[in-house]
């Protein structure tokens, strides 16, 4: 029987545990750090060299920095709808409980990404975020092509730790999916199986919004090494 | 979380404390294994034991046929999804081949109050199982369990929502182990 591989085992410089259980609360802490990446567990995280030098893969910061970016847009769009007041009681609750959630998002990836991480970008909602009807289906899509841009990217990321914090964010997405579908009246869960989807049509959807009015940050802030 | 956090946690860990200063010291790596179809298969025999536990409380639900209204869809609905569940794994493992385990479900799914209850439970422990596995699986399977952990999300969010609680308590959800999950199983009282 080998022994089973423990979360704590795999992240080598905390980042992992750090971001997870401020997000799982204080209670939670022990049960996270103690949790076993699986039952079936071998110790292939141990093996990844990105976390074993508590480092990021250049592929697994460019995926972060793209939901950063993501999570930072959601989390903007839920906080203002807080703020105003304007939709339905049952909306505006999803607003609260949601918005919430996705500022922890933002601040889980800022932690895995360390110094790598990138600034907010501005974003105009276009008065999005009193209307009831036009919020909650924006709600629908954004949460279904988040849960699903997630299930690509998990499939794409280096390390295994990485990994293991994606899931644990993906399947919240998912929940909330259901539940703004809920209120809209339409079913939670339409398929036995969910897919996965590609950025691009991320991308294609966030810019139909002309949601975001500064060019989000892909890209480091690194100083010129050498400068005149 | 804090670094004050961190210490009391290590101080209570004790021994893991040492092992973990002593890797993030920097000590060789351990000879470990990846990902592998052997380990694709251990897992998914395990995850299909889940499944199979949640697609009978719902068949036994509509076969009793004792509630209504919304319970009704969401019981046929999320039954169908479970059983297909139970389908695809089976398939991924290459026939019908696993056992089929006999459940008693009591009163759970007879009442309404129980079997909203029951329903939250079952789809919190299915997620937290499909969560604790996918780090283990190799890609491909990493979409397949994925897609159904997706499911198993939104039958979560659905429940709860019905049920009048916070459908999404926490901005992460926490991975259950293999053993954490058989013992959640065990509580619920459900397997004969």
């Amino acid at each position: 029987m080998e022994p089973e591989l423990t979360l704590e085992a795999v992240d080598r410089d905390g980042a992992i545990a750090e971001a997870l259980d401020e997000l799982t609360g204080g209670t939670r802490a022990d049960f996270l750090r103690k949790a076993v990446i699986g039952g079936a567990a071998t110790g292939a995280a141990l093996a990844t060299p990105a976390l074993a030098k508590g480092r990021n893969t250049a592929k697994d910061i460019a995926i972060l920095r793209f939901d950063l970016n993501l999570e930072y847009l959601q989390a903007a769009m839920y906080s203002e709808a807080e703020r105003l007041r304007q939709l339905k009681p049952r909306t505006l609750e999803w607003a609260r409980v949601v918005g919430a959630n996705e500022r922890g998002h933002v601040r889980a990836i800022r932690g895995l990404l360390g110094r790598d991480a990138v600034k907010s970008p501005k974003f105009n909602f276009r008065g999005v975020t009193e209307d009831d009807s036009v919020f909650t289906e924006t709600a629908v899509a954004f949460e279904d092509l988040t849960a699903a841009l997630l299930k690509t990217q998990a499939a794409q990321v280096d390390s295994r730790g990485v990994l293991a914090a994606l899931v644990s964010l993906h399947s919240v997405e998912a929940r909330h999916a259901a539940w703004i579908r809920h209120i809209a009246g339409i079913v939670p869960a339409a398929d036995a199986f969910d897919e996965p989807t590609s950025k691009a049509r991320v991308v294609r959807l966030v810019d139909s919004t002309n949601f975001v009015t500064s060019r989000p940050r892909t890209k480091g802030r690194r100083r010129p090494r050498y400068t005149g | 979380m804090t670094r004050v956090h961190l210490l009391k946690w290590c101080a209570a860990a004790g021994g893991a404390l040492t092992a973990g200063g002593l890797l993030a010291g920097g000590l060789p790596v351990p000879a470990v294994s990846q990902p592998s179809a052997a380990q694709d298969r251990r897992v998914l025999e395990w995850l299909v034991q889940v499944e199979q536990l949640q697609a009978g409380f719902y068949t036994e639900a509509e076969r009793r046929g004792a509630l209504s209204g919304e319970l009704r869809e969401l019981s046929k609905v999320v039954g169908d999804q479970e059983r297909a569940h139970v389908g695809a794994l089976e398939r991924e493992l290459g026939g019908t081949g696993s056992n089929r385990p006999a459940f008693d479900f009591g009163d759970a799914t007879s009442d309404p109050q129980r079997f909203l209850a029951a329903a939250m439970e079952l789809e919190e422990l299915a997620l937290a199982a499909f969560n604790g596995q996918v780090p283990n699986l190799t890609k491909r399977r990493i979409l397949t369990a994925m897609g159904i952990a997706s499911v198993e999300a939104r039958h979560v969010g659905w429940v709860r929502d019905l049920a009048g609680r916070n459908p999404a308590p926490r901005p992460a959800d926490v991975p259950a182990t293999q053993d954490g999950t058989r013992a959640a199983i065990e509580a619920t009282g459900f397997t004969a």
